[in-house]
């Protein structure tokens, strides 16, 4: 049986002229393999993205922020710094989750030369004993930015349980293609070009970055425009503190190796009839208690922002994110709560 | 399985290594069984209604040539069948809306339906191609076919199943009964129309997407930013919609099939009849000769081609979606073109003189403006919203809002750029560009270095956030 069908196979091939076949061979090898030879060669791939690195040696920080798009709509680094006269600054990266604020951990703050004194992590619910959400797929290329060239701990969640023949081709894709790492920065050359074409035709300087956040505000929104809820497929599981089983037991082993007060942040989600039933659900309160009960045996902070009378609707833009327009007033609030976190 | 997941590469390898170790018998089994889990790996149970289909046209077909007699009756029951079976998946939440709407104005309360179905993909495709085998083999344009294997295959190959192109029985039966050949040449093309249309819709669509998402996301958006969002629209359904029947071409063509057109850019049309020769061709052409001549075409004196005009442009309308606007959207095409019609402008050569070359970008420009408005109302579903927007004031736009949508104009532009100059420099009827094309030489090389670059791009540039085929929901 093998053997007709390596007959029909070869016999298939035959019907091609002998230029035909090499150049089809050729074709194929050289579309595949130009990417492949490009990023080993002109294009200026990045292994490790440092810049956060650099900026945050340049700001020295005392207090820093990590999170994710709640930390971006939720806290002005600058104001909090003028409020407290503390150095604060903020890493903060949409659509990140529990693998990534570990490499913010690890390889940012615990790398810096003058580590900061205290390290607040922003997160929801059961975000940080998730380890496969946000970490694989269309988010690996990003993470591979913040990643050195061993991370035996991100390796071991991206393979787990089994990453199965997509989680393999996928990190195949992405170590034999390391131009997908460019996409960042290609996207921006992209906006660069489009707000450069734009000032040179309509004369004048604006900050198209600053303008679009203002256009696309989350209060600009309609009203039907469905939320970021964002954790809708976190499974409701019970908390396990087990190294094997997330990034947390590993951000929190980081902060203590650089010697930096590590404290968790959980922010209020927005709080509508839905979400507060949600909030109020037993499985999650309980989940909650044991977080904070096992986070005080390891000498971290942890801090819960749900059922605050103060962080009220009005605040919010869409889903869980505070509005553009609130940050400043978020902010203000935020400093006024926790003092403690900036003496 | 849709076409850019890891899933389809993976499928699609494995399927034309097999298919081409195979004689041609085995070749279209295995093609039918291939096709019928491409489809079922969505959900299995849409393989139901795709199975009722094929049976039911298939014996119908048969049905005729052992009964010529009854061949009307025969195809009543083919057209009943399957638009029974569009109804009932595609327009019975509409129909129940539309009637709790009308019990609402009355006074009259409204009832909750039993059932509550999911719209099974490209059954409105799968259903057009089945119902127009039915009329063909009545219209005695081909013999019914004798293999329900090789018909279950026109009916459900896995490259066109689910958005396009709606192939003709005359054209793609022949093909799959008749052995086919293949050439190192056409394996390459294929694979460059596959790479192109993954292209275009990774890169370009997926990025236009992000742009005209957020702007439609705007309660209440200004006047320029409103219109930067239609256009981005314009680009994404453009770019997505081909991309798909590119994927489709080319996959076909890697095992020797060779489908229909569908799109000859559109955007570069004068007229509303050029628009609907050169976009979806597949559909329109299928509307004409199914629907518009059967009902007399132009040749029953104006008033009554009119009607059969607007008939024709509302069962498009009406075949995008279960909603009223996307009537609306047909109806305004059917106003166009009745409109153009009656001022009496027509297609004219592009670029063969300079005073015809700025009169045709004249008109292109002035089309795709229209067209752009046909956007919008085929894009916003919400009635309010839309009338809303068509009357926003140009005049409340300020420097800054102007600014800012000239920037998303020009960022979607850059993006599409690839896209227009090929649809100008491929598709726009100019002696000029002909001669330019005849003296490219030497061709592969070029071929070559283009595939490369679209591969790079796909890989550096493609959107991270990924949506399905904008036609999927048809």
């Amino acid at each position: 049986m093998n053997r007709r069908w390596v007959t029909r196979i070869a016999e298939f091939f035959r019907r091609f002229t002998c230029h035909d076949r090499a150049w089809l061979t050729f074709f194929v090898i050289a579309v595949l393999g130009l990417p492949v030879l490009l990023s080993h060669t002109s294009l200026q791939v990045p292994e490790f993205d440092d810049t956060t690195l650099r900026r945050l040696t340049k700001e020295r920080p005392e207090i820093v922020f990590i999170g994710d798009s709640m930390l971006e709509s939720r806290l002005d680094a600058s104001l909090l710094s003028q409020l407290s006269g503390r150095r604060v600054s903020i890493i903060e990266d949409d659509g990140s989750a529990s693998g990534k604020w570990f490499l913010f951990v690890k390889n940012y703050v615990a790398a810096l030369p003058e580590k900061p004194q205290r390290v607040i992590l922003f997160f929801r619910d059961r975000y940080l004993t998730e380890p496969g959400f946000r970490l694989g797929g269309r988010y690996l290329s990003r993470l591979y930015l913040a990643m050195r060239t061993d991370e035996p701990v991100v390796d071991y969640f991206l393979d787990r349980p089994d990453p199965g023949i997509r989680g393999w081709f996928d990190r195949a894709i992405i170590s034999a293609y390391p131009v997908t790492r460019l996409h960042d920065p290609a996207a921006d050359n992209l906006r660069d070009r489009a707000a450069g074409i734009t000032l040179r035709l309509t004369g004048s300087d604006v900050d198209f970055d600053d303008q679009l956040d203002r256009t696309f505000d989350r209060r600009n929104l309609r009203p039907d425009v469905p939320s970021d809820l964002g954790s809708e497929d976190l499974e409701a599981d019970a908390f396990d503190p087990d190294p094997k089983a997330s990034f947390l037991p590993h951000i929190v082993e980081s902060a203590a190796t650089a010697g930096v007060d590590l404290y968790f942040f959980r922010v209020q989600r927005r709080p509508n009839a839905a979400t507060i039933a949600n909030a109020n659900e037993p499985t999650l309160l309980q989940y909650v208690a044991n977080l904070r009960d096992w986070l005080t045996a390891q000498g971290v902070g942890f801090i819960d922002e749900t059922g605050d009378p103060r962080i009220t609707l009005d605040l919010y833009g869409d889903g869980d994110h505070i509005a553009l327009e609130d940050r400043k007033r978020y902010t203000r609030l935020f400093y006024e709560t926790h003092r403690e976190l900036f003496e | 399985m849709i076409f850019h997941s890891l899933d389809f590469v993976g499928f699609f390898i494995a399927v034309v290594a097999v298919y081409w170790a195979l004689p041609h018998r085995a070749q279209n089994l295995f093609l039918l069984a291939a096709s019928w889990f491409f489809y079922g790996y969505i959900s299995p149970w849409f393989l139901g209604p795709l199975l009722v289909a094929t049976a039911t046209d298939f014996l119908v077909a048969r049905g005729m040539t052992r009964w010529p007699a009854r061949r009307k009756a025969l195809l009543l029951m083919s057209v009943a069948v399957n638009l029974t079976m569009l109804g009932v998946f595609k327009y019975f939440g509409f129909f129940v809306e539309n009637i709790n709407s009308l019990l609402g104005a009355w006074g009259l309360g409204t009832f909750e339906p039993a059932l509550s179905l999911v719209l099974p993909v490209g059954i409105s495709f799968y259903t057009l191609q089945s119902i127009g085998y039915s009329v063909d083999v009545y219209r005695e344009r081909l013999p019914a076919c004798r293999r329900f294997s090789d018909y279950a295959l026109y009916v459900a190959f896995f490259p066109q199943l689910v958005a396009g192109p709606i192939e003709r029985s005359t054209h793609l039966l022949p093909e799959i009964t008749a052995p086919r050949s293949i050439t190192a040449a056409r394996i390459l093309s294929g694979l460059q129309l596959m790479l192109w249309g993954f292209f275009k819709k990774l890169v370009i669509a997926d990025n236009a997407a992000v742009t005209a998402n957020k702007i439609f996301a705007l309660s209440d958006p200004n006047f320029a930013l409103l219109w930067v969002g239609v256009f981005a629209f314009a680009i994404q359904i453009y770019a997505d919609f081909s991309a798909y029947t590119d994927i489709a071409r080319g996959a076909a063509r890697v095992l020797g099939f060779e489908l229909m057109e569908n799109f000859r850019g559109p955007y570069l049309s004068q007229t509303p009849h050029e628009f609907w020769g050169r976009w979806h061709i597949s559909l329109s052409s299928w509307i004409r000769d199914y629907v518009y001549i059967p009902l007399g075409g132009s040749r029953r004196g104006p008033a009554r081609n009119a009607i059969n005009l607007f008939l024709a442009f509302a069962v498009s309308g009406l075949w995008h979606g279960a909603q009223w606007n996307f009537v609306l959207w047909g109806l305004y095409w059917w106003a166009l073109t009745i409109v153009y019609r009656a001022v009496g402008v027509e297609s004219g050569p592009v670029f063969a003189r300079p005073t015809s070359a700025l009169r045709a970008m004249v008109r292109i420009a002035i089309l795709f403006v229209l067209t752009c408005i046909g956007w919008l109302l085929f894009r916003e579903t919400n009635p309010e919203y839309l009338a809303k927007f068509l009357t926003l004031d140009p005049r409340t736009v300020n420097w800054a809002d102007f600014q800012t949508a000239f920037f998303l104009l020009i960022l979607t532009t850059i993006y599409a750029l690839p896209m227009l100059i090929y649809d100008v420099l491929c598709r726009l009827p100019a002696p000029w560009i002909a001669r330019w094309q005849a003296s490219i030489v030497p061709r592969r090389w070029i071929e070559l270095a283009t595939a490369c670059a679209l591969y790079l791009a796909i890989l550096v540039l493609r959107s991270t956030t990924q949506a399905d085929f904008i036609y999927f929901q048809f």
